[in-house]
């Protein structure tokens, strides 16, 4: 009876707001691989009403704003959901820690120890618990098992410092000096680049009382590696903190300071900790000044490879094809798959990494480019010859991102396509249209039974009857089933279970894309001149900065989008300055008092 | 102690250890509760793909208390299989029909509803919004203090913390590690408490043992140094991490293994563990190991308080004969006929799709009785409920309704066992049977959860987190 009243309601306001909220799936499986869940855009006008954050540019108004930060995490069962549950809407991010996620701690051991082992990311470590698919996210906590894998992985980092030299080098002592002055000489100094901080008296204190219990006994080697691996299970080392120096706020606005926004810097764009000249900059003040922040950036994608390797992450997880990593296809169906994977991995990486940095670095090529890498499945695709970069090949049957592999087959099924998966991938990811689940109407999504008599098509069409489904299938069929010429692998066909693939669509969807469209290539070329795409794009790299994953809109990110749209060369979608106008805007250093 | 809400409850009691009165409370209750009875012991069970009712549910002539589990097909076959499991569990087993899970996510996220009885907030990518049933009991209660470990979360093939494969969530519905690993799985449960009986080698565990609590005595240090600048928000993380911290701790402290524990040799590394990177031809070989593992535990009375994720065999070639990718070959395309067909029914449904998930639910259900097979050899299983479960009920509908519900143990003859249970077809003959119009009564898995967490001491009237509080609130007839 609950749940029949609850459908009522809805039922209420589906047909009232039928231009404004749409149902993700009814008989079309809305339980995309992908995190469906879609923070609301805010703004731009579209599909999307909701989750806006109040356009406030004046700081003053926002000192009276209370901390709305969700339920309180003490009361399970009652909100304080990891999801991060309903937080302010305010302009601000709140003053707050976060854990280092698993690449961020492979990223600072590798800087810490000159090591290239990467603990976190391997086998044994759990994996990141991802906010809106985002793998940095401030929901990450260390439970019981990732308690001892920390400690595993620092006694082994340690164990490796010890052999090859490195943790000689990081604490000299000659046999002239007393142990303890170098002890106290090496936790002062490594100890402030392990916590990215000049550190308190009180911890000086509490490692030195680690050296001494590691060196009973034993040696000064001993006694150093003993606080070494004590610093890398650490909270100082773990947490990042986005806190301030604790003095009075203004008007409730927290500034970090200056060694934390050197961390801001070089975690989001490095997935590292500060290299010497941030750390430099830092100590000086001078990160304060956005265009000094903004040449940092410019400095660190020109001259640091992990810049364009998070660069990379960060647009595979933007558009979820980084789960490709984790996927595999039933081998009766597509028994090239297994072989291909590499290949298809690779693509997801190389071809955004020599869009962003080899080639115009806009984010439209993404979608309309005629071209791959070398390194991708190419004996999946039609190769026209030589492609415009180094390394790269021209491609007749595909153009752009959404059409290739990984892509197409991260959004389908084991066994077959899934238009409703990479219609709701556009949807969310491409386009930032505003889709509720099916079960906020408590629609109980009924998938379809394989038919051998029906393409892909025709037995995902049956569900838009439905008056309810309709509204929002309206919008993510013609999406999906633009793609049908590409199977549940990525790999072209004509025919689909014998019967001709019927791929064209039309999109009318009240934005700058709309339009009629014989196939996704079609589709893809509209949305690479689509301003409302840059726009996505722009919105997930803030929230991506962030790290707040919140479902309803992020802070800030109204003010944000106007400052981004003032700034040319990023509104025209640029990527690198679309980073650079991130690290310059002025909420980067403020945090709101909870 | 006056029945209250869970929600309430946790409020008198907060969240971690300084809930002094109410710990000190659960111990003399689990003292009382002792007597001469074995120590309770949970373990919660999750298996994929939902069921064939065709061939699962009671068939005519079953009663509550007399009911055939031989015949051709059926899936709860091992529970009367004396040959493979050692003996029967007919009657230690409680069988429920009519269980829903509401998760409110369409089945694909519902396994994280299991023991939270939460709706799963946030999508696809969501979460539940509190803990499940073991850490509550375990952490926030306070009952797994007693062991060494204080309760434990393993898998086979995938360690990812999505709702749709985690059973285990702490405060606020974060989800808890599971060890993917039966080596990491060893040494999380039994490492500290091998030590070499030669003098040589007790010195160095002792070493290292000063060695590991001076780290953690840093670290919590650390951590509290940190927790005196951060918001209430971001206090509970920090919280997390103290607990965690003391449960390593205690595994620092001199460890009195109970009599007659014989601790087992380390397992060798498996060549892969993984889903979807080679894993899977390892999963059932995995699978026995952390049984046994699990079993061993809870026999040294290392831990009381455990879950397991299983997985499916979606491998070419697999011992069950069932197609290479198992949730579109077995579950997509399983044929309900009326009586499984939770309100989907098409037809008279295809016997040959039940067979074959029916195959994957006794490859299932075979597990659950090696557990209780290790258990029972471990003289435990009767003081032990297994609450085993599926995220769906017909898979093809992906259907939240109807959901296979196993008890077995008995906790001490609190749960009465050898029957069957049937609260209502969930789409009963002649009905209307449209799930959009929901016009069936539901016995949501809530009730269960208050079921058990009443029979652990804990006096709850609800539990979990539902949109209509009666639906989280009440028990199970029966039960």
């Amino acid at each position: 009876m609950v749940r029949e009243l609850e459908a009522d309601r809805w039922l209420r306001a589906v047909r009232a707001l039928a231009a404004l909220s749409c149902v993700v799936a009814c008989s079309g499986e809305s339980q995309t691989p992908a995190p469906s869940h879609l923070a609301p855009t805010s703004g731009a006008g579209g599909l999307s009403t909701t989750g806006g954050a109040p356009a406030t540019g004046d700081v003053s108004t926002a000192g009276g704003a209370e901390a709305a930060r969700g339920g309180s995490p003490q009361s399970a069962g009652s909100g304080g959901s990891a999801a991060g549950g309903a937080r302010s809407s305010n302009w601000l991010v709140p003053a707050r820690i976060r854990r280092l996620a698993n690449a961020e701690y492979d990223g600072s051991v590798q800087a810490l120890l000159s090591t290239e082992r990467a603990p976190a990311t391997g086998p044994d470590f759990p994996p990141d618990l991802r906010q809106d698919g985002f793998t940095v996210s401030d929901t990450q906590r260390v439970d019981a098992v990732l308690v001892e894998r920390l400690d595993e992985a620092a006694l082994a980092l340690v164990t490796e410092a010890r052999e090859n030299g490195v943790l000689a080098r990081l604490s000299p002592c000659s046999p002239d000096d007393d142990p303890r002055t170098c002890a106290r000489a090496f936790v002062t100094s490594f100890g402030g680049r392990v916590y990215r901080r000049p550190l308190s008296d009180e911890e000086v204190k509490a490692l030195l009382e680690l050296y001494e219990i590691g060196a009973e006994g034993a040696s000064y080697e001993d006694g150093v590696a003993h606080v070494t691996r004590g610093l890398l299970q650490s909270a100082g080392f773990l947490y990042l903190t986005e806190l301030g120096d604790g003095g009075p706020a203004q008007n409730q606005i927290v500034e970090l300071t200056p060694h934390e926004i050197a961390a801001q810097l070089s975690y989001y764009f490095t997935s590292a900790p500060p290299d010497d000249e941030l750390a430099q900059k830092a100590a000086a003040g001078a990160l304060t000044d956005p265009e000094e922040r903004a040449a940092q950036v410019r400095r660190l994608f020109e001259t640091d490879p992990r810049a364009r390797d998070t660069a990379v992450r960060l647009v595979r997880e933007w558009l979820g094809i980084d789960r490709i990593d984790d996927s595999a296809k039933d081998s009766l169906v597509y028994p090239e798959f297994k072989s291909e994977k590499p290949k298809i991995v690779a693509e997801s990486r190389d071809f955004v990494r020599s869009v962003a940095f080899e080639s115009t670095g806009n984010v439209s090529e993404l979608f309309d480019a005629d071209w791959t890498v070398d390194s991708g499945p190419l004996s999946l695709y039609q190769v026209a010859g030589a492609g415009p970069i180094a390394g790269s090949s021209r491609l007749r049957d595909r153009i752009g991102i959404l059409n290739q592999a990984a892509f197409l087959a991260t959004y389908a099924n084991a066994h077959e396509s899934h238009p409703v998966f990479r219609g709701v991938a556009i949807a969310q990811r491409v386009t930032c249209l505003n889709l509720d689940s099916p079960a906020s109407f408590n629609i109980q999504v009924v998938p379809p039974l394989p038919d051998p008599t029906k393409t892909t098509r025709e037995l995902f069409s049956a569900h838009p009857a439905d008056e309810i489904c309709a509204g929002c299938h309206d919008i993510i069929d013609p999406f999906g089933f633009s793609f049908e010429h590409f199977d549940g692998m990525g790999a072209y066909r004509e025919l689909d279970n014998g019967k001709p693939v019927d791929s064209r669509v039309t999109v009318a969807v009240e934005q700058d894309y709309d339009g009629v469209f014989a196939d996704s290539n079609e589709f893809a070329l509209a949305l690479a001149q689509s301003e409302r795409v840059r726009e996505c794009f722009t919105r997930f790299m803030f929230r991506a900065a962030k790290a707040t994953g919140d479902n309803a809109a992020t802070p800030g990110e109204t003010e944000f989008m106007e400052f981004w749209s003032q700034q040319q060369e990023a509104s025209l979608g640029d990527m690198l300055e679309t980073w650079v106008v991130i690290a310059k805007s002025p909420t980067f250093t403020l945090r709101e008092e909870p | 102690m006056k029945s209250r809400s869970r929600r309430v409850f946790l409020r008198a009691v907060g969240t971690g250890f300084a809930a002094l009165p109410f710990v000190r409370l659960a111990e003399n209750s689990f003292a009382q509760s002792m007597g001469e009875e074995l120590p309770q012991r949970f373990i919660g069970l999750y298996h994929p793909h939902g069921v064939a009712a065709e061939l699962f549910a009671m068939r005519d002539g079953d009663t509550e208390t007399s009911f055939d589990l031989g015949y051709e097909d059926c899936p709860l076959q091992p529970f009367d299989d004396a040959e493979s499991y050692g003996q029967s569990f007919k009657d230690k087993i409680l069988v429920i029909e009519g269980i829903d899970v509401l998760s409110d996510t369409n089945a694909h996220n519902s396994a994280g509803t299991i023991l939270t009885g939460s709706r799963i907030v946030g999508g696809n990518g969501g979460l539940p919004t509190n803990s499940s049933l073991d850490q509550f009991l375990a952490v926030e209660y306070g009952l797994g203090n007693t062991t060494l470990v204080p309760s434990v979360a393993l898998g086979v093939g995938n360690k990812t913390l999505t709702a749709r494969e985690t059973l285990s969530f702490g405060v606020g519905g974060v989800p808890i590690t599971k060890i993917i690993d039966p080596v990491l799985a060893f040494d999380y449960l039994f490492k500290h408490a091998v030590v070499g009986t030669e003098p040589a080698a007790q010195a160095e565990a002792e070493r290292q043992q000063r060695l590991g609590k001076s780290l953690i005595d840093f670290v919590n240090g650390d951590v509290k140094r940190l927790r005196a600048r951060v918001s209430d928000w971001d206090v509970h993380k920090l919280d997390q991490h103290l607990d965690s911290l003391r449960a390593l701790e205690k595994k620092f402290e001199s460890v009195a293994l109970s009599s007659g524990c014989s601790l087992p040799a380390r397992p060798s590394a498996f060549p892969a563990l993984e889903r979807y990177n080679g894993g899977e031809p390892y999963f059932e070989a995995i699978t026995d190991l952390q049984i046994d593992l699990l079993a061993l535990a809870m026999g040294c009375d290392i831990t009381r308080f455990a879950t397991l994720c299983l997985n499916d065999l979606s491998y070419a070639d697999n011992p069950l004969g069932l197609p290479e990718d198992n949730h579109g070959g077995m579950a997509h395309t399983y044929a309900a006929g009326p009586v499984g067909g939770n309100g989907s029914v098409i037809g008279n449904g295809n016997p040959d799709s039940w067979k074959r998930l029916a195959r994957f639910n006794r490859y299932c259900y075979g597990k659950v009785a090696r557990l209780m097979q290790r258990l029972a050899e471990s003289e435990i299983l009767d003081g032990t409920l297994i609450y085993a479960s599926s995220e769906m009920g017909n898979p093809a509908a992906h259907s939240t309704r109807n959901v296979p519900t196993l008890l077995a143990g008995g906790l001490n003859g609190k749960i009465r066992m050898g029957r069957r249970l049937k609260f209502r077809m969930d789409c009963p003959a002649g009905a209307s049977c449209d799930p959009k119009l929901a016009d069936y009564e539901t016995m949501p898995n809530n009730r269960l959860l208050v079921s058990i967490a009443q029979k652990f001491g804990v006096e709850l009237i609800d539990y979990g987190n539902q949109p209509e509080a009666e639906l989280a609130a009440g028990t199970v007839p029966g039960v």
